[in-house]
């Protein structure tokens, strides 16, 4: 979100899912949506059997890249290089759309310059994508009626996330592939809220709406709504921490008390091991969660919260956008209760005179109430109007009109006055992974998520399915073969940090020294044991992407203190 | 808590395994003595905001952050960064989404 | 598309076959070599969903090759193509020609149908490794068997007098004897009288020069100078209507596809002749090829299409022979391809060879059965007029509906029509076979009655005498001695309560079981419902099952009057609610035996 924010004011997606349908070029990068977003391609397929070429940019041939049209199998690490060289090569080729550049886009000249160096040649040595495929996919892309690039994870979990998806950005500045019917930007989102959460100001740096607590106008109008203004709770100027950050005023012990509401950073976080002692370590810590998880496990207090989707009222945002009505079906079980209250309940006993009501339909609809009133985006979208138009994108500022599906639309306005701040091109330097390759850890530990499997398990463990084998590491046919690895023999997987075992599978999809696991399992397998804490400045994204590993079979390891992959 | 997975490794045997993490809690817990223990929602409830209040009046505001929920309501989002901002009077809040 | 494939590989034999299809595996992802460039490009997508027509190509090339789909072939098939291993065997295994149990490299099908049947073969004795086949369009020359000997070529060879000692002969490793010449299946040969048949036996099927010589190609040229509205005029004109069986109206249905503003437009000729007791187009197609070549030319060029199909039954060996010979001959004349006589018009056909599935004649189930899936009808609307093959406005005529086009521009539309009776103009060809002295193709003019033509075929042998006819075929009806003097017209056959349908007259003396032909029907209705729809899939199987309690006798409890209420009511509802015309079809051949009384 960051980095859209970076070029376009608003950390949204830019398009719609009927516009992803109707796209002629989709280019999947560093996402296998096939596998972690299979409703979002549902979309993608939609366009793919109306004729759309599909473009998978991924180390992996995944589920995902066995659809595309084209799969450009780059090296973990190297978005920043291939996506330099595909924008030189729209630059040399002449397939630039220069009006957009001179009226919609500020730092061109600085830009087209930054990347000269990238060259087919150059571009395709330090990625290992052919230049035929590199010189394709910039051709197809940049001459598409209507191109969407859509990322995840794949880009965004690197220690320079942001800068991967500037430079994504750039590729759709140089082509006016945005703010346009059906050419985008989409960042798929891991869970039903990213979005929302984002926006409703639960991040260090925003209030709700996407308002930067920098702005003293802002500042003030939050104080002034919630009755701060003069009173030490007055908003602060400065950025809160991040994930990370919280993680590391924890470790000089600056953090000392943490409110979770119904996350599991013990088992979540790069490094795992590292961040149940820091969780351990702190003075106070409140789970408010379902499931008395890993984390739950160390807190002081454990609060039984309730299910979003089934016992609870107000609303979700999905990655296009859409604000959709979440409605109650169900009492939580026992004494468990619904979030809002305990929150409310917490800030009461806290002192705060808060009165939202006394059911969770009335608490959500006077909190929605609130917010419209400081959120422009949402200003519009009163709880009848999202249910009499089964949802609404937002922005929606006003309560009787619509905004286009597809965000910034100014880009194309020949008004100056309409068209506003131009979206600055930024120059982005390729800079490898953090950890890099040695001798002693040779291969590349890329990490990602399977269909059958959510996150960390929490949710879709205690469900059987037929395509679940459990945790692996799956290793290429060729790297199976030269070290003698049979399938499903049990391996010891070693980074820097950690040793765990799990079997080995051998996969296809995997070139040599590339080796891939999931976190479904970190009961069984720990791999964040294994992942390395190394974060973006700019977003407190960890690198779980690109690790270095090495791999050895159990017979013959040389790591006399190795763990137990059970975590015990 | 029965966390033993020690010896499943086996892929065929991991399928549809029960966690018991996966059992709701239904009752306020609270540690004494370093073991959680059921607790009404009342003595909770009072641990938990004194222990924030405790915390901010002997390390200041900034000592305290909130983990928040993606997978959570848009209504619950804003009211917890409201209570950290108004109540607690931080901007420490992020949300997490490998959970 | 996401595959997981099992560990079964294809054999060197089938990796070949595969390769003389689509060439040589191109990289890793495709079953050939993995190299250090497949590490970092792979394709798939659309030029792979573009190979999925190829899927019965590819089916026919390893079953042909090997003697079977073995799981190793499917999954050599999938990795070639991108379909996955289940949709390539849920394809195979709906073919009956596919051989999914083991290889059998020498598999004999003995046809157990109407004249064969009639003419002493059964399904219940035959010998271990022959195969009980559905008519196999040769009813002309009963009994038939044909021999399909696995190989690089497959030989598929029409084995003639499939009696049992020549049944056991063959299977024992014997050399069939050639079959005959295919003007022996026009007895009229020759006769002036002839219109649609007039060349079979007097030309060189695969000569050009010959062709031209006998009138060859004018009709087309007429076509190009008469242009595509005048061209369809003239067809409405003929009051030419469809020979399938449906007899839809042909100008209204090329008018239909050349005012369609989508494109492209698409010509499929259904030559996927499986009606038992019809074989009339085998003979065109044999004898006659060029003739449905420049027939689907003007088709073509009055609707705008720029390819045509030609769907061909996989049972029939020497049609397929000819007509590629004759395809690549009229290619390299400049009749097909560019620019066809300087007319500006470019065309080309390719056929699809059927694998033995009665259903594909059915004119939705051929277009899926074209694009490489299992052959099951599509509900209509929309009608292939408007969306047929690809989704695309598509003609679908039968080949004797189509040579009909020709002598209709060279004698003039009017003319052409002002042949026959008032309800059904022009010629028409019937299928006779069954207890007749000289069995074949004939052709008259509408408006000859039934005994006419059994006496054009030299009446009944050995003095017997008629004790039913199978008109129409399976799907027709049976009607009785008394019904001799009827027109073969479709007005009369309608008042009568039959059809003509395919043209099948399939004559049965006093000698034969009709009890077990009409069983056989009922069962040939079971085993070819494709089983997507649940009238026809369970109805067929309780049709039978009725029918056999009613002559058998197994159930005392219930009535015969019972039973034949519940058969009666079982047609209705297969007649009601199935959706295509096998089901609404099964039950007409049965009741009219019924009717007719040769249950009793």
């Amino acid at each position: 979100m960051v980095g859209l924010a970076t070029a376009f004011g608003a950390g949204g997606g830019t398009s719609s899912y009927t516009e992803v349908e109707q796209a002629n070029v989709i280019v999947m990068w560093g996402s296998n949506a096939r596998n972690a977003h299979p409703i979002f391609f549902q979309h993608v397929l939609k366009a793919v059997h109306g004729g759309a070429k599909l473009f998978a940019v991924d180390p992996r041939r995944s589920e995902t890249a066995q659809w595309a049209d084209l799969w450009c199998g780059l090296h973990v690490g190297t978005d920043i290089a291939l996506a330099n060289t595909l924008a030189r090569e729209i630059i040399h080729a002449g397939l630039v759309n220069q009006s957009f550049i001179d009226r919609a886009t500020s730092g061109f000249h600085e830009f087209a310059d930054s990347v000269e160096e990238w060259t087919l040649e150059t571009g395709s040595q330090v990625t290992g994508v052919p230049v035929e495929s590199i010189r394709e996919l910039a051709h197809t892309y940049a001459t598409a009626d209507k191109a969407q690039i859509c990322w995840t994870l794949g880009i965004t979990e690197h220690h320079n996330g942001v800068d991967n998806v500037l430079s994504l950005i750039n590729l759709a500045l140089l082509t006016g592939h945005v703010g346009r019917w059906g050419s985008g930007l989409s960042p798929l989102r891991g869970q039903n809220n990213v979005q929302g959460g984002g926006d409703m100001g639960a991040i260090p740096n925003r209030m709700t709406g996407f308002q930067d607590i920098i702005d003293a106008d802002v500042r003030a109008k939050f104080d002034t709504a919630w009755g701060l203004t003069g009173t030490d709770c007055a908003i602060q100027e400065t950025y809160g921490w991040h994930l990370t950050q919280m993680f590391e005023a924890m470790g000089r012990g600056d953090l000392r008390a943490v409110y979770v509401i119904g996350e599991n950073p013990a088992q979540s976080e790069a490094d795992s091991t590292h961040a149940v002692k820091l969780l351990k370590g702190l003075d106070h810590l409140v789970v408010q969660d379902l499931f008395l998880t890993k984390t739950a496990e160390l807190a002081d207090v454990v609060l039984p919260g309730s299910a979003s989707w089934c016992e609870s009222e107000g609303t979700v945002t999905n990655s296009e956008r859409r604000v959709q009505r979440t409605r109650k079906a169900l009492n939580p079980p026992g004494q468990a209760r619904d979030d809002m209250a305990i929150i409310i309940d917490m800030a009461n006993r806290m002192g705060a005179d808060w009165d939202y009501g006394d059911t969770p339909m009335q608490m959500a609809e006077m909190i929605w109430n609130e917010l419209r009133q400081l959120s422009p985006m949402h200003a519009g979208m009163s709880y009848a109007r999202l249910e009499e138009l089964d949802g609404i994108q937002w922005p929606c500022p006003s309560d009787d009109s619509l905004e286009p599906p597809f965000l910034h639309g100014r880009l194309w306005s020949e008004n100056p006055a309409v068209l506003g701040r131009p979206a600055p091109f930024s120059v982005v330097v390729d800079d490898p992974p953090v950890e890099s390759l040695t001798e002693e850890f040779p291969f590349r530990l890329t990490t990602g998520r399977r269909l059958d499997s959510y996150n960390t398990g929490v949710q879709s463990g205690s469900y059987s399915s037929p395509l679940r084998f459990g945790e692996t590491v799956d290793v290429s046919p060729e790297d199976a073969v030269r070290m003698g690895i049979a399938d499903g023999e049990v391996v010891l997987i070693s980074s820097r940090r950690g040793s765990i075992e799990a079997p080995a599978r051998v996969d296809d999809s995997l070139r040599p020294g590339l080796v891939f696991m999931t976190f479904h399992y970190p009961e069984q397998v720990d791999v964040n044991q294994l992942t390395i804490e190394a974060t973006d400045p700019k977003s407190g994204t960890a690198e779980f992407k690109a690790a270095a590993v090495r791999i050895d079979r159990i017979a013959h390891t040389a790591y006399p203190d190795r763990q137990l992959a059970a975590g015990n | 808590m029965n966390m033993s997975y020690h010896t499943n490794m086996n892929p065929t045997r991991s399928r549809g395994r029960k966690s018991s993490s996966l059992t709701r809690i239904t009752t306020p817990l609270v540690r004494d003595n370093g073991v959680l223990r059921e607790a009404t929602w009342d003595e909770a409830m009072s641990r938990a905001a004194a222990g924030f209040s405790q915390i901010k009046a002997d390390h200041g505001k900034n000592a305290i952050g909130v983990f928040s929920c993606s997978k959570s309501t848009n209504e619950m989002n804003y009211i917890a960064q409201k209570w950290i901002r108004a109540v607690i009077g931080s901007n420490n809040i992020d949300s997490c989404n490998r959970t | 598309m996401d595959l997981v494939i099992s560990s079964a590989t294809a054999s060197t034999i089938e990796r070949a076959a595969i390769d003389a299809v689509l060439g040589p595996a191109t990289d890793g992802w495709r079953g050939g070599e993995r190299t250090e460039a497949d590490h970092h490009v792979a394709r798939a997508g659309q030029a792979f969903r573009d190979l999925r027509p190829r899927l019965l190509e590819l089916l026919h090339a390893v079953n042909d090759a090997a003697g079977w789909v073995s799981p190793g072939a499917v999954n050599e098939i999938s990795l070639r193509t991108d379909i996955a291993p289940a949709e390539v065997f849920s394809v195979a295994s709906f073919y009956a020609l596919f051989h999914l149990a083991g290889p059998d490299l020498r598999q004999l099908h003995v046809c157990v149908d109407a004249a064969c049947r009639a003419a002493g073969s059964t399904d219940s004795s035959l010998p271990a490794g022959a195969h009980a086949s559905p008519c196999l369009g040769a009813c002309e020359r009963a009994p038939v068997a044909l021999l399909i000997e696995a190989g690089t070529p497959a030989v598929h060879s029409l084995v003639e007098n499939a009696i049992p000692t020549t049944i056991d002969a063959v299977l024992a490793g014997a050399t069939p004897i050639p079959e005959s010449a295919v003007a022996a299946s026009v007895p009229q040969s020759g006769s002036a009288d002839l219109v649609l048949l007039r060349r079979i036996g007097q030309v060189d099927p695969l000569s050009l020069d010959d062709y031209r010589a006998h009138s060859g190609y004018e009709a087309l040229q007429r076509a190009f100078a008469l242009g595509t509205t005048a061209t369809i005029d003239e067809v409405t004109a003929a009051k030419l209507v469809g020979r399938g069986g449906a007899a839809f109206p042909t100008g209204r249905k090329w008018a239909a596809v050349a005012g369609q503003p989508v494109f492209p437009h698409h010509l499929v000729c259904n030559a996927d002749e499986s009606e038992p007791g019809t074989f009339k187009d085998r003979v065109v197609m044999e004898g006659d090829p060029f003739s449905l070549i420049e027939a689907m030319t003007i088709a073509a060029f009055a609707t705008g299409c720029a390819h045509g199909w030609i769907y061909l039954r996989g049972e029939y060996p020497r049609a397929m022979a000819t007509l590629q010979a004759a395809l690549v001959a009229a290619r390299s004349a400049g009749l097909l391809g560019d620019d066809i006589l300087g007319s500006g018009f470019s065309f080309d056909i390719e056929i699809t060879r059927g694998a033995g599935a009665y259903i594909c004649g059915e004119e939705t189930a051929i277009f899926n059965s074209i694009e490489g899936y299992r052959g099951e009808p599509r509900n209509k609307p929309p009608f292939p007029v408007e969306k047929g093959l690809f989704n695309k406005p598509t003609v679908v005529n039968n080949v004797e509906t189509l040579i009909n086009v020709l002598p209709i521009l060279l004698e003039g539309g009017a003319a052409y029509g002002a042949r026959g009776t008032e309800g059904s103009a022009g010629q028409k060809l019937f299928c006779l076979s069954g207890a007749v002295r000289r069995p074949g193709v004939y052709e008259v003019t509408y408006g000859a009655t039934l005994r006419e033509l059994i006496e054009l075929g030299g009446g009944l042998v050995e003095s017997r005498s008629v004790q039913a006819v199978l008109l129409g075929g399976a799907a027709g009806s049976f009607v009785g001695p008394g019904s001799l003097d009827m027109p073969l017209t479709m007005e009369a056959t309608r008042a009568a309560g039959a059809s003509l349908g395919s043209g099948v007259v399939c004559v049965y003396d006093d000698k034969v079981d009709m009890v077990d032909q009409v069983r056989r029907i009922a069962a040939f209705f079971r085993n070819e419902s494709c089983g997507q729809c649940v009238p026809c899939r369970v109805g067929t199987v309780r049709q039978q099952e009725t029918l056999t309690r009613i002559v058998t006798g197994t159930r005392p409890d219930r009535s015969r009057a019972d039973e034949l209420a519940l058969l009666s009511d079982l047609g209705q509802v297969m007649k009601d609610a199935s959706i295509c015309g096998l089901g609404q079809t099964a039950h007409n051949a049965i009741d009219s035996a019924i009717k007719l009384g040769v249950l009793s």
